[in-house]
């Protein structure tokens, strides 16, 4: 979940910010993730399908797996930073595909179409798995869920704040300035190819840290796991958490990540739905739904998403201050 | 400057001295959007150069021209309506500012000293047009005189040597047009700034112009200063036509435009206001 609110961040900045399109977040979740598997993971010369791992300690590959999206979306940004709006989503969508083609003929690196287990992590002696040391907070025991659950709340906090510091600051000004005009941003002094050029590196580096705490969450990744719709589904929480707020994506990494499993915990007691695999509808399935109404809902009624009511609530209490202030 | 086989300005040339308040003027269609455009370095210029002292202009992109000192308002307004005011004329520090993406990431000491820096200066500036006290409002909440002088005040935030103002009072009502007037005048004064206007309120420009360039068709047809031009035939011409109409009110002075015999008179320097 912390991961899908760094990556909805990252996507946000292009998306929301700078007035980008982006369909392609799944393929830099996709560099991130197996470029960890890869960095960190051990080699596999057992069954049909070996794979090569270099082993390096889990941190330097995660600071590596980022920097590796970085690169990627480095080396996609002259085309980032050309394009505008709708062009860019239709051609960041054929990365998403081609991203899969590549990662599966790269089976060394990936383990093809039957991936790979993801390497546990561990910092400075500390892993994030079952045991090993065992350790109790508040009699409460800490399992890998926990301690990654923990991990991914550093980690996500880390990434608001500098995406909030950066947004405030004069980054996030010009930014905006090339959304809302691109002509007044340039008058204004903003090199506005070079601005979407940034934009983009950012989104992806975002989406590789994202993309290596899903692998963790999940514990076994294959290029297929990247598809089209898991950027369909960053960009349903950016749209529902509000374009261009950071807070905003969080709210909506959450609500699009917890919602199957609250709708899993009332399963029974929710009509129509049931178990997966027992027909009628399942609760993920459902959580699909509920989410692609709560999309189209936001964009009809309130376009500026969770954030914008927060935001409209700030400014009617600015208008009666500045009413009451002397002019 | 060409679109295609459009030529929007031909042989153009004109000369603002430094520390004035230059008008252009001209009817609809005839290049003075173009004009700065070209200046601005939004349109390249097919031939012919612009400079700035002793700087070429010519063919650097608009970035790079605000660098060097020219400072633009735009007529429709540019600027992002969901963002605060002083969020809005901090994007004219753009170029004065260093901070990037890492720095201010981290809040790094350096950056986030200049962000305070640079913000005391457009409180400044934001008072100095006479928006103190709306910096924190977004700007979609402004009535639309105070839009128009946020625009102004984003352009004076970049320290120009140069400010263009395209239309800054269209649209707008007596009270706001004086209020910009006196920007405009207060600009050249006391910040010294050279002021380049475009404008079509003909009051509001003989209140401020030093000296006035006329465009129609692309092409120069005069340049003088207020007096001159309000007497100027050709000028008159091009406002009027030299062709008689259906507007019965204007077609005497169509008609003495075409035989070429304007001389001074009330009715005819009054006449260009009717546009």
């Amino acid at each position: 979940m912390f991961g899908a609110a760094i990556g909805a961040i990252g996507l946000n900045i292009l998306v929301g910010t700078t007035g980008q399109l982006s369909l392609g977040h799944a393929f830099f979740l996709a560099v991130g993730g197996i470029s960890y598997c890869w960095l960190s993971g051990e080699s596999n010369d057992a069954g049909a399908h070996p794979y090569v791992g270099l082993g390096l300690p889990p941190l330097l590959g995660m600071v590596l797996a980022v920097g590796i999206s970085g690169l990627a979306g480095l080396l996609f940004s002259p085309i980032g930073a050309r394009l505008k709006g709708l062009y860019l989503g239709i051609a960041s969508l054929g990365m998403v595909f081609v991203g899969i083609h590549v990662f599966n003929s790269v089976d060394q690196v990936s383990g093809g179409h039957n991936g790979r287990t993801v390497p546990e992590f561990s910092l400075f002696g500390f892993t994030f798995d079952d045991s090993d040391p065992e350790l109790y907070v508040l009699n409460v025991e800490f399992e890998k869920f926990e301690r990654l659950w923990y991990l991914g709340l550093v980690l996500a906090v880390g990434c608001y704040l500098f995406a909030r510091a950066t947004l405030n600051g004069r980054p996030g000004r010009a930014l905006r300035a090339v959304r809302d005009s691109e002509i007044a941003a340039s008058v204004n002094g903003v090199n506005v190819t070079s601005y979407r050029a940034k934009a983009f590196l950012l989104s992806s580096m975002y989406a590789g840290l994202s993309g290596v705490l899903f692998a963790l969450a999940i514990g076994s990744v294959a290029p297929e796991s990247f598809a089209i719709e898991i950027s369909v589904q960053y960009l349903a929480m950016i749209v529902l958490g509000g374009l261009g707020s950071v807070g905003g994506a969080c709210a909506g990494a959450a609500f699009v990540t917890a919602l199957p499993y609250v709708l899993g915990e009332y399963a029974a007691s929710i009509p129509g739905l049931s178990e997966p695999g027992t027909g009628g509808v399942s609760y993920s399935e459902a959580a699909r739904y509920a989410y692609g109404a709560a999309v189209i809902l936001v964009i009809i009624f309130w376009p500026t998403g969770l954030a914008g009511i927060a935001r409209s609530l700030k400014l009617v209490s600015m208008r009666r201050a500045a009413r009451n202030a002397p002019t | 400057m060409r679109f295609g086989a459009l030529t929007a300005l031909s042989e153009v040339s004109l000369r603002a001295e430094p520390g004035t308040v230059h008008a252009v003027i001209g009817p609809n269609g005839a290049g003075k959007s173009t004009l700065f455009n070209v200046i601005s370095g939004v349109y390249s210029a097919s031939a012919g150069s612009v400079r700035l002292g002793g700087t070429t202009l010519t063919g650097l992109r608009p970035h790079r021209i605000t660098a060097l000192g020219v400072g633009r308002a735009f007529q429709n307004m540019a600027a992002s309506p969901n963002e605060s005011v002083e969020e809005n004329i901090m994007l004219g520090r753009h170029l004065l500012t260093r901070s990037g993406f890492v720095s201010a990431g981290l809040k790094l000491p350096w950056a986030v000293r200049e962000e305070r820096l640079h913000r005391a200066r457009v409180v400044e500036i934001a008072e100095f047009v006479g928006l103190g006290h709306v910096l924190h409002l977004p700007l979609g909440t402004l009535s639309y005189g105070d839009r128009k002088r946020v625009e102004v005040a984003r352009a004076l935030a970049t320290e120009p040597r140069v400010l263009l103002l395209d239309e800054p009072v269209a649209g707008m009502n007596a009270e706001e047009t004086r209020r910009m007037s006196e920007i405009v005048l207060a600009v050249r004064e006391s910040l010294g700034i050279t002021v380049l206007l475009v404008e079509h309120d003909m009051s509001m420009i003989m209140s401020v112009a030093d000296r006035i360039s006329v465009l129609d068709f692309g092409r120069l047809i005069a340049d003088g200063t207020p007096a001159q031009i309000q007497n100027d035939p050709a000028v008159i011409a091009a406002y009027l036509g030299t062709t008689a109409g259906t507007d019965t009110g204007a077609a005497s002075v169509r008609t003495t435009a075409s035989s070429g015999h304007i001389s001074a008179g009330p009715a005819h320097t009054t006449a260009p206001s009717q546009q």
